[in-house]
Parts: C-alpha cells; structure tokens; sequence
C-alpha cells in the first residue's frame, strides 16, 4: 500500500484581477492492488502580504462549508510565503512508563517512520528544504534509536535495516548539503567588501546548478521501487510481533532508559574532558558533537518518562552545547569546502582573481570565528558538568557520574 | 539593501515604467525587492493592480515607522512587494516638513528594511521639492530616464546643478536615453552629441514602443506579456548594466 498525492496551486483574484489569496490543495489517495482509495483532500489558505482581510474571508467561508478546520493541519508547515512560519515540527514522544523496552521502540519508530513518509511528497516537489530537513532528521533519529537496539531485536534484520538506513542519509546528504550553501549567501556576502561580492555570484550560480541535478538524483530515488519496497518492509516489521519477542525487550522502559541514557552521558562527559585538556583538534570535536546528538535524541525519546522540570534543563544545557559544536563544525566545513575550490581555481578564468581573493576573505573570517568559539567551549562544558549538574544527572538516571 | 531611485524633474519619461521592469527583473533573480510608490498618481500601483487600504496616508507614513510595514502589500510576483501610492502624498512635502530632520527621514525609514529587502526601487514624483530632497538622501544610485530632446537635458543639466550647489553627491546620478525614436534624426543627434558628456551613464536606452505603453491595458511588466520585445531586451540590458553598480 502506498500513499499518491497531488498538488495544486489556485490563486483567488480581487476585482482588479489581482492575486490576493493563495489555496494549496492537497489530493491524496491511498494505492492497493490497483485500487485506488481517495482520502480526505486538504486545503492550505496562504496569505499573500497585505490582504490578510481577503484571507480570512476565504477562511470563514470554508469554515462556512465545514470543512472542518483540522484538515488544514496537514499542510500548515507549507505556509511559505504567509509571512507566518511554518509550524514546528515536534520531537514530542509521550510514553507510559508501563510499557515495556520493545514497546516503547515500537512506538517511537512508527512515529518516525511516519514523519518519514509525511514528509515524502514534499521533498519529490522541492517545495520547501524544511521537508527534506525532517526527513533527515527522521532517519537520524532512526539510525540513532536502532544503534540502541542490538540486544532488543533480531539481529538479522536490525543489520538489514541499519545499512539501508544509512544508505538513505547518505543518498540525501548531498542534496542536503547543498541547500545549507545556498542558505549562506547572504552572510557570506556581509562578510566581504562590496568589490569582492560579485564573485561569490558565480559560486552560488554553480551551486544552484548543481542542486538542480541532485533534487532530481533524490526524486528519482524517492520514486524508484527500491525505495517503496524498504518503507514497505520497514513498516511491516514495525508492525510485526518479531519487535517485542526477545526478552530483553520485555523488560520495563524505565530502567533501559536510564541505562542507555546514562551511557551516553559519561561518553558525552569524558570527551569534554579531552577537549578541556587541551587544544582539540578537528576530529575529537566532531566526534562530541556526534555524541551530544545521540544523547540529545535519547533524551528526546525518554523524556516522557522523567520529571519534566529536570529533564527540560538539561536538554537546555546540553542544546547550548550542542548550538557551539554545531556552528564551530559548519565553519570547518565551509572552510574545507573553500579550500578545495581554492586549489580547484583556475586562474584563466575570468575574474578569477577576485575569486582567489574572495575565498582568502572568507577563509580567514572563518578561521577567526571558529578560534572565538573554541575559547567558548570551556565554559559551556563547565556549566554542563558542574557538580549541581552531576547530582541533578545522578538523581534523574541513577547513576555517579 | 540598496535604494535605487527613478526620478526625473520632468514627468512623462519613462520613469514608473522602467521602475516596475527593472525591479521585476531584480526580483525574478530571486532578490527580496520592494517597490515605493511615492508619486500620488500611483502608476506603479496600478501596473501591479494594487490600491492603497483606505486607512494608508502619508502623515501615518512618516511619522511612525512601523507602520509602513503594515501597508506594504505583495504583488503577484515571486520576492518582489509594493508599498501603494496614496493621494494624501500630494501634501508629503508639507508633512514633512514639520518632522525633525527633514531631509533624512525617509532614509531612515527605508533603513528598517535592512534585513527584508535586498532592493528597494522608489518610483518618485516629478519635482524638485522636500520630498525629492528625501530622495536624493536615501538612493544609493538615481537613476534619470533621459528623452533626448533638447528640453529633458536642459532638464538634467539643473538637475545636477542642484546636486552641486546642494552637496549631494553627483556619482549617483546615473542619467539613460528613454522613449529613444532612432527615426527622429534629432534623437540620434542629441544622443551622439550628449552620450559621451554624462558620466556615469548608462548605455542601454530604452526604445519608444507600443509594448511599454501596453502596459497600462495589460497591468503587468512588459516583462511578463512580451518578454521577447526589443523593449524588453531594453530593459534586460539596463538591469545587466545597473547591476554591476549595485555589486
């Protein structure tokens, strides 16, 4: 079974015949042996800036209609150019505390799997890079959850399904990567003087291009059976009792969680030690920063099961962290980018002078940028693992850190 | 952001028209473009069929900024907005007048859009007054539609006499031939004779055609109904050459 949807952008004209409402309709239908299943159709209303008045009327007469309002929840994310941002999509996971280990990642992997698929549609109509984002998170999330899983599921199929896990991040990175750039050009041209912005056009002219190519690479793999066959399969054992039946995966939630949390914890907490220690290089703060992120998701998944003051602060903390790690990474890997397109130059090219010049202005503002942070790195741990953080870590997991 | 300014001292050059194309184009290539319509008749408006809330006058305008965010209405085009024209402009000089700082208070406004806007075209009324005064505070660049006729130099020719005698700075005029006839034997003569005294100019000329005065019956760009016509390349050529003073 399969999920088609159907997009369709209608526009509402004033008497001047002037755009004044934007409508996003949805069709999907449900695909099965050649049977086709019509769902409910949903409906976006977009505003176009400075005719909220046009929009609410439009409102009121579908309200009038009753189409029942939450059939427009399905699409608030694609609010795009409302002015309105799209809504958040959340990592909210409610957990009864009596559920059992197999249960529980019953449950959080659906919910994942479901965002998967949610977020499908948008992705094959390059509507918006939000949806890919999720996506990926998604599969992140995914990934990061069946790492936890070795002694709760077959084994067989948890090594089927890691690798082609991984497969789909990385047939996604790129695309992903790539989105991030164009994201960058309007800092990057802040940065520089205004004789040494017009080469960077260039650069982002070629980035375009090429994302051009790799939506469609992304589309096509979204599109080819082997994709719709995985999804199936992963939805099926999901679904199935094979997730419940080893007995560790009949133990209570609780103490798995504790567990699992407190071991990435004392991993996170002993990297932080050597970044301390002395000057980190490159990959020891990759490898934090990869290990803040599997706590984070952990914390995430189980966080229903916690007190919600406690829990809620140290997933503070531990963002303020992860924010530093996060842009210290993105510098390095601008950084390394540019420098590959610096030895790449070709220096008959025109402009390529400036170009040269260019990468040398940026390069250098980010190697700057990345040795102020790094001077903030010590004290962000220090608040992370002082020792009324420790006893709050040891009250919530049981455990001395 | 950059404020690129349409202004001639004389009306009837050209001046809304290349103003509406030329930021189309901007936004076309993906630029957050906002267009002023600061001239009462509100051509600019009307060519993206967009009329002022009735609530929208220019004392309100100036006097609080936020509020000028209120109005700004999108057109039907991708990245590009428009801030209508309001008949209560016609009194903006008086207006402005008793608010401090005369001269800088529209760029002050403009400059609340730093982060939303890369361009921001003001489409301006045909005078020299407080308002044009404004004006010549806030562009980074003017461009001056230029009818090679001997009357529009003369024109032009005060124009940057006020510039001097006022201390504005005279490298943001950027003067270009518009509604060029290259059949009218006087066009071409002015042309020859004066394309070479006006520096900075701009090469591209804009040719009198039936396309742009078609703009009026369509309320579109001429850039969206006839993008091959030579009036279309014209102004393709012109955003190409303003381009590189605006990078």
């Amino acid at each position: 079974m399969s999920e088609e949807y159907i997009f369709q952008t209608i526009y509402l004209l004033n008497e001047d015949d002037k755009k004044v409402v934007k409508l996003f309709l949805q069709n999907s239908s449900l695909v099965s042996n050649q049977k086709r299943t019509p769902l409910n159709p949903s409906l976006q209303v977009n505003v176009i800036r400075g005719y909220q008045a046009e929009q609410k009327r439009v409102h009121e007469i579908i309200e009038k209609f009753s189409l029942k309002s939450d059939s427009f929840s399905h699409f608030q994310r694609i609010i795009y150019h409302s002015g309105n941002k799209p809504e958040k999509y959340s990592s909210k996971i409610n957990l009864q505390e009596s559920l059992t280990v197999g249960e529980a990642l019953q449950q959080i992997l659906l919910q994942f799997a479901e965002v998967i698929k949610r977020n499908e549609a948008g992705i094959r109509n390059d509507i918006d890079i939000e949806f890919l984002h999720d996506f990926r998170v998604a599969v992140r999330r995914t990934r990061s959850l069946l790492g936890q899983s070795k002694s709760i599921l077959p084994p067989r199929e948890l090594s089927l399904f890691r690798t082609k896990f991984a497969d789909l991040q990385k047939a996604t990175n790129e695309l992903r990567d790539l989105d991030v750039y164009l994201l960058k050009e309007k800092s990057y041209k802040k940065i520089l003087p205004n004789f040494l912005k017009k080469p960077l056009d260039l650069l982002f002219e070629e980035i375009h291009g090429l994302r051009i190519q790799e939506q469609n690479q992304v589309k096509q793999m979204l599109n080819s059976n082997d994709y719709k066959l995985f999804i199936k399969d992963w939805l099926k054992f999901l679904k199935s009792k094979q997730i419940l039946l080893k007995p560790q995966a009949k133990t209570p939630v609780l103490p798995y969680a504790k567990k699992v949390i407190s071991k990435r914890l004392q991993n996170v907490l002993l990297k932080m030690n050597d970044i301390d220690a002395g000057n980190p290089e490159d990959p020891l703060i990759h490898a934090m920063r990869i290990e803040c992120k599997k706590l984070r998701y952990l914390l995430e998944f189980f966080s229903s099961l916690f007190p919600v003051q406690e829990i809620k602060k140290v997933v503070e903390q531990l963002k303020i962290v992860q924010d530093l790690l996060g842009t210290y990474n993105d510098l390095s890997v601008q950084s390394l980018d540019l420098e590959q397109r610096l030895t790449r130059l070709n220096f008959v090219q025109k402009d390529s002078k400036k170009t040269a010049a260019a990468y040398g202005g940026l390069l250098t503002y980010f190697n700057q940028e990345r040795h102020m942070l790094k001077k903030q790195f010590k004290s962000a741990f220090q608040v992370f693992k002082n020792s009324h953080q420790l006893e709050i870590y040891q009250r919530l997991f049981d455990r001395k850190f | 952001m950059k404020i690129i300014s349409l202004y001639s001292i004389k009306g009837g050059v050209g001046k809304t028209s290349a103003c509406v194309n030329l930021a189309y184009l901007s936004a076309s290539e993906g630029h957050a473009t906002l267009i002023c319509d600061l001239d009462p008749q509100g051509a600019a408006s009307y060519y993206f069929r967009i009329k002022p809330s009735k609530k929208q006058t220019g004392k309100k305008i100036i006097r609080r900024k936020k509020i000028l965010d209120r109005y700004i209405k999108g057109t039907d085009f991708q990245h590009l907005d428009l801030l209508p024209a309001h008949i209560s402009y016609r009194n903006l000089d008086i207006i402005l007048d008793r608010t401090q700082k005369s001269k800088t208070r529209l760029r002050k406004l403009l400059l609340t859009f730093r982060d939303e806007y890369d361009y921001i075209f003001l489409d301006c009324p045909p005078n020299i007054t407080l308002v044009s005064e404004n004006i010549f505070q806030a562009s980074h660049h003017i461009l001056v539609p230029i009818i090679p006729t001997s009357l529009s130099i003369l024109a032009y020719i005060n124009l940057g006499k006020f510039f001097r005698k006022h201390r504005y700075d005279s490298d943001k005029l950027l003067p270009f031939f518009s509604m060029v006839e290259k059949r009218k034997k006087m066009h071409t003569d002015i042309m020859s004779e004066y394309s070479l005294k006006f520096t900075p100019s701009i090469k591209s000329m804009i040719p009198y055609s039936a396309d742009i005065e078609k703009m009026g019956l369509q309320r579109k760009p001429v850039l969206v109904f006839q993008k091959k016509s030579p009036a279309s390349r014209a102004y393709q050529n012109l955003w190409k050459e303003l381009k590189d003073y605006l990078i």
